[in-house]
């Protein structure tokens, strides 16, 4: 009795180890992440600059060098912070990049849906490094802030499941792997 | 009922509408099955949409399998034929369905694996890799070209770096040639682009290379297809000290090479996408099918519940039809379901409700004319005198009128289907009225005439009966009807008159010859009563005062039949009956040798219109014979009393005078009251003979109970008019023993 115990012991704990391992790898596999964050006044416009960490999943990465091209959304919103009442949105931004791999030239593709502008990238880890790089991106007029108020500007990176093909589509609603969003993360407004 | 409708309406529409979108989505689905782009943009809604269309179908389905359950549970009529009914329907749609399914699946499967290929795949990386080698091959090239421009441009002086860099872009065929300073700094550009020109700038990996190998070469595809060679080759410094300067050249791919190039890269990347896709595509075609097939399926399992409860419908009306009209309800119609075969049946049977309704209609109308000829003739026999009572053929009472159940003195209302024996117990007169009918009815005689004689407390009474025999039915025997009339009163009266015709002739005859025996016996008294013999005279005198005391006693005698046979003058006044009781009691004052006069009166006794003179003679005759027949009996008693009798037809008061003399027997009750019918040594037998007449003058009536031991009563009753019942107050009453 005094031996079965820990024996049992031994084998819950490995049957745990092994229930939470896919679990442990899904959760290593892909991320989006925010590192680096600021807003600040220049000649009247508010701007952000952000440095964002894009990891991707095995099968996004799969997807994308398949042919697959993969969309994100950098959400930027301003809130109006108040103490008792729900922090109404102020302004939104969006800004959309889509990355695809280009067999012939071997290079990945970076366009941005907004400007219609593109650059083109040895290696992946360029490619997301340069979509990382958000720098100086105006928000708001000053004009347009109530001065004794106070703001929030909230930033999260997303891939847009919505432009992946259809039969992904369906399925990406239960994969995680096309689930990669950050947090929200967000700081006060100010000059 | 019209909210069912409504439902069951809203229900088919339902039905009918997932239907729709469900073959919608089929050809929908048929349509983008074509091309896996507008399959990709389109299968994630028509999925849905399947999804909703099958969820509404299974609701219900769930909803007529739970009230099939519910019906089978309950024994509903049709039940068990439409579970049936839908299991086979079920069984036909559902086996096709599944292989069909099964079948589509394999060939999508197939089909979408025969999409990919292991030599088309190749083909592709061939071709991609020979567009690769091609253009590294320009790639190289253009390198030598950017290397013969930058040694150029190292011999030549620095003040003619522009026109001269223009000149050898063009000679070398290039699109842009640049010469970028140190912080990309651009120090003279040419290009073919817009004026003025705009550059492409360096990039951190160009310079990364260029600090490795001092050269850079690289393909850019443009958003509009086009490649770009882009060159770049660290220049030698002219000097010590000088900043480090790169020269750019971009070459423009040709157009021949460049849309091949382009058509190679997209064809490989589309296939590559394609192979990425094919199982989740395969997934998607197959989820598709399965939500389609599910919802043919569904369909079909509603359809089989639909078209059984159409099926069935006609029958259950059928039976909860036949159910009515087996409880009498005629009122029923069955909806007409269709024109085929049940269609003919539900016409035939609501036919034969109608018919059948008629004719409980004309069976109620003959059964009310029936009825109101039977109150009719109810009304007429309760309206007759004559009594009627109708026999069943097992002699129980079918009908009897009020008449019957006075003269038999026996209850007949509501007695009807009681047999004689048992009513017989009831009645005396009505045991000999049976007696007597029996006689004849014994003998088999149906129709028949008699008189029978009935006997009760009251007396002898005679009736007058005809039977006849009632038509039976189909030839079985019928019962009987007797007809009878009391005509004692009616014998009696003629008998009356017969003795007051008497009277009169013998008072007459008798009464005339009177006078002169009187008158001569009296003369031959004078005359010879002193010139006789001693002895004689004794004997004439004896013999003549016999005369004389006999024709007084003659003389009494006539003049009683006299005051019988004339018709008495009524002088009528408005009388107490108590007062005048008392008067008379009066006038026997108590002796020993008399029997006590004990007076018992209503106190609220009504007065009546009468001669007061006749109902004193009543009262009178009555205490005298009383008294007579107690005479020398000790503690004898007469109890005279009075009582209001309040009938439904006519208010009565009666009076009785009881003694406890000898009574009389019972066969002389019958002659009692006729003349010379006495049951006294004395008398002339006419007492209550006019007590009679002058009770039956004032429209009462009069008899006599009476039992050997328990004595003799003389009851008499007179009627009450309206004004004698209203003038009650004022009356005397008295209570008391006289003497």
């Amino acid at each position: 009795m005094n031996r079965s115990l820990p024996r049992f012991s031994r084998t819950s704990l490995l049957a745990c180890c092994l229930l939470l391992l896919p679990l442990a790898a899904r959760c290593q596999d892909g991320r989006f992440e925010v590192q680096y964050k600021e807003a600040f006044l220049e000649d009247g416009v508010y701007y952000v600059t952000a440095w964002l960490d894009y990891t991707l999943s095995s099968e996004a990465l799969k997807a994308l060098n398949s042919g697959v091209a993969l969309t994100f959304e950098l959400q930027i919103q301003l809130t109006h912070r108040r103490r008792f009442l729900v922090d109404p949105v102020i302004a939104k931004l969006v800004q959309i990049d889509e990355l695809q791999y280009h067999a012939l030239s071997d290079r990945y593709i970076v366009k941005n849906i907004n400007s219609g502008g593109q650059n083109t990238y040895a290696t992946l880890l360029s490619a997301l490094t340069a979509m990382g790089r958000v720098v100086n991106l105006p928000i708001i007029d000053a004009a347009l802030l109530d001065p004794d108020a106070t703001y929030n500007v909230q930033i999260r990176a997303v891939l847009d499941q919505n432009r992946l093909p259809g039969p992904l589509r369906l399925f990406a609603l239960w994969q995680d792997g096309f689930k990669l969003e950050s947090d929200w993360y967000g700081w006060l407004l100010s000059e | 009922m019209v909210t069912k409708r409504i439902k069951r309406r809203l229900i088919t529409l339902l039905a009918l509408a997932a239907l729709a979108l469900g073959i919608f989505s089929l050809v929908l689905l048929g349509q983008t099955a074509q091309s896996s782009v507008e399959f990709g943009r389109l299968h994630t809604v028509i999925l849905f949409v399947d999804i909703g269309v099958a969820v509404v179908l299974l609701t219900l389905i769930v909803s007529n399998l739970v009230r099939l359950l519910r019906d089978y549970q309950q024994n509903v009529p049709g039940a068990r034929l439409r579970g049936r009914m839908v299991m086979a329907f079920i069984g036909l749609a559902v086996a096709p369905l599944v292989l069909v399914f099964l079948f589509a699946v394999q060939f999508l499967n197939r089909g979408i694996d025969s999409w990919f290929d292991v030599q088309v795949e190749e083909g592709l990386t061939d071709a991609l890799r020979l567009s690769q080698s091609a253009l590294e091959m320009a790639m190289r090239e253009d390198l030598e070209r950017t290397l013969d421009i930058a040694a150029e441009i190292y011999r030549d002086d620095e003040s003619v770096l522009y026109p001269v860099l223009g000149t050898l872009r063009r000679e070398a065929g290039a699109f842009e040639a640049t010469v970028f300073g140190e912080n990309f700094r651009i120090i003279a550009t040419s290009s073919d682009g817009p004026v003025p020109p705009i550059p492409t700038m360096l990039n951190e990996e160009v310079l990364l290379q260029l600090r490795l190998e001092n050269t850079f070469v690289g393909l850019e595809p443009q958003q509009d297809g086009n490649y770009f060679i882009r060159a770049a080759v660290a220049l030698p410094l002219m000097q010590a000290g000088l900043e480090t300067r790169v020269l750019q050249v971009m070459f423009l791919v040709g157009d021949r090479i460049g849309s091949l190039a382009e058509s190679v890269q997209r064809s490989y990347t589309r296939y590559g996408e394609l192979v990425f896709l094919r199982g989740p595509l395969k997934n998607s075609f197959t989820l598709t099918l399965s939500v389609v097939v599910l919802l043919s399926l569904l369909t079909a399992v509603y359809g089989a519940f639909f078209f059984a409860r159409r099926l069935v419908a006609p029958i259950q009306h059928l039976v909860a039809g036949t159910r009515s009209v087996a409880e009498g309800d005629f009122d029923t119609r069955l909806p007409m379901a269709s024109k085929d075969e049940i269609g003919i049946l539900i016409d035939s049977f609501n036919e034969m409700i109608e018919r059948l309704g008629e004719a409980r209609a004309e069976a109620r109308r003959s059964e009310q004319q029936v009825e109101n000829e039977r109150a009719s003739l109810e009304v007429i026999l309760a309206r007759l005198s004559t009594g009627v009572v109708a026999f069943a053929p097992d002699l129980t009472i079918s009908i009897a009128n009020e008449a019957a159940a006075t003269i038999l003195g026996v209850e007949l209302n509501n007695r009807s289907g009681k047999s004689v024996s048992e009513l017989a117990a009831d009645s005396k007169p009505f045991v000999n009225f049976v007696n007597a009918c029996r006689k004849s009815l014994d003998s088999g005689e149906t129709e028949w005439r008699d008189q029978i004689v009935l006997r009760d407390a009251r007396g002898k009474r005679v009736l007058t009966c005809a039977c006849s025999a009632l038509p039976g039915k189909l030839g079985q025997r019928g019962g009987l009807v007797v007809v009878f009339d009391d005509i004692t009163n009616l014998l009696r009266a003629q008998k009356d008159a017969a003795w007051r015709e008497v009277a009169r002739r013998l008072a007459h005859e008798i009464k005339n010859p009177l006078t002169p025996i009187q008158l001569s016996a009296e003369r031959l008294r004078r005359k010879y009563l002193g010139s006789m013999q001693p002895m004689s005279p004794r004997e004439l005198d004896r013999a003549t005062s016999t005369i004389v005391q006999q024709v007084e006693a003659m003389r009494d005698m006539v003049n009683a039949f006299s005051e019988y046979a004339r018709a008495p003058e009524m002088t009528v006044n408005r009388i107490n009956l108590n007062q005048l009781i008392i008067q008379v009691a009066d006038l026997y004052p108590r002796q020993d040798s008399q029997p006590k006069l004990t007076l018992s009166l209503d106190h609220e006794l009504p007065d009546i219109d009468a001669d007061a003179a006749m109902i004193r003679q009543v009262m009178h005759n009555l205490i005298r014979n009383a008294m007579e027949a107690m005479e020398g009996q000790a503690d004898a008693e007469i109890r005279v009393s009075t009582r209001q009798i309040v009938d439904d037809k006519e208010d009565m008061v009666e009076v009785s005078v009881s003694d406890d003399g000898p009574g009389f027997r019972i066969e002389a009750l019958d002659d009692i009251f006729e003349p010379y019918v006495t049951t006294k040594p004395k008398g002339t037998g006419l007492g209550l003979a006019i007590v009679k007449k002058l009770i039956e003058e004032h429209g009462g009536n009069i008899w006599i109970e009476s039992t050997p031991a328990d004595g003799a009563c003389v009851r008499f009753q007179l009627p009450v008019t309206e004004a004698d019942a209203t003038s009650s107050l004022s009356s005397v009453s008295v209570d008391r023993e006289h003497g």
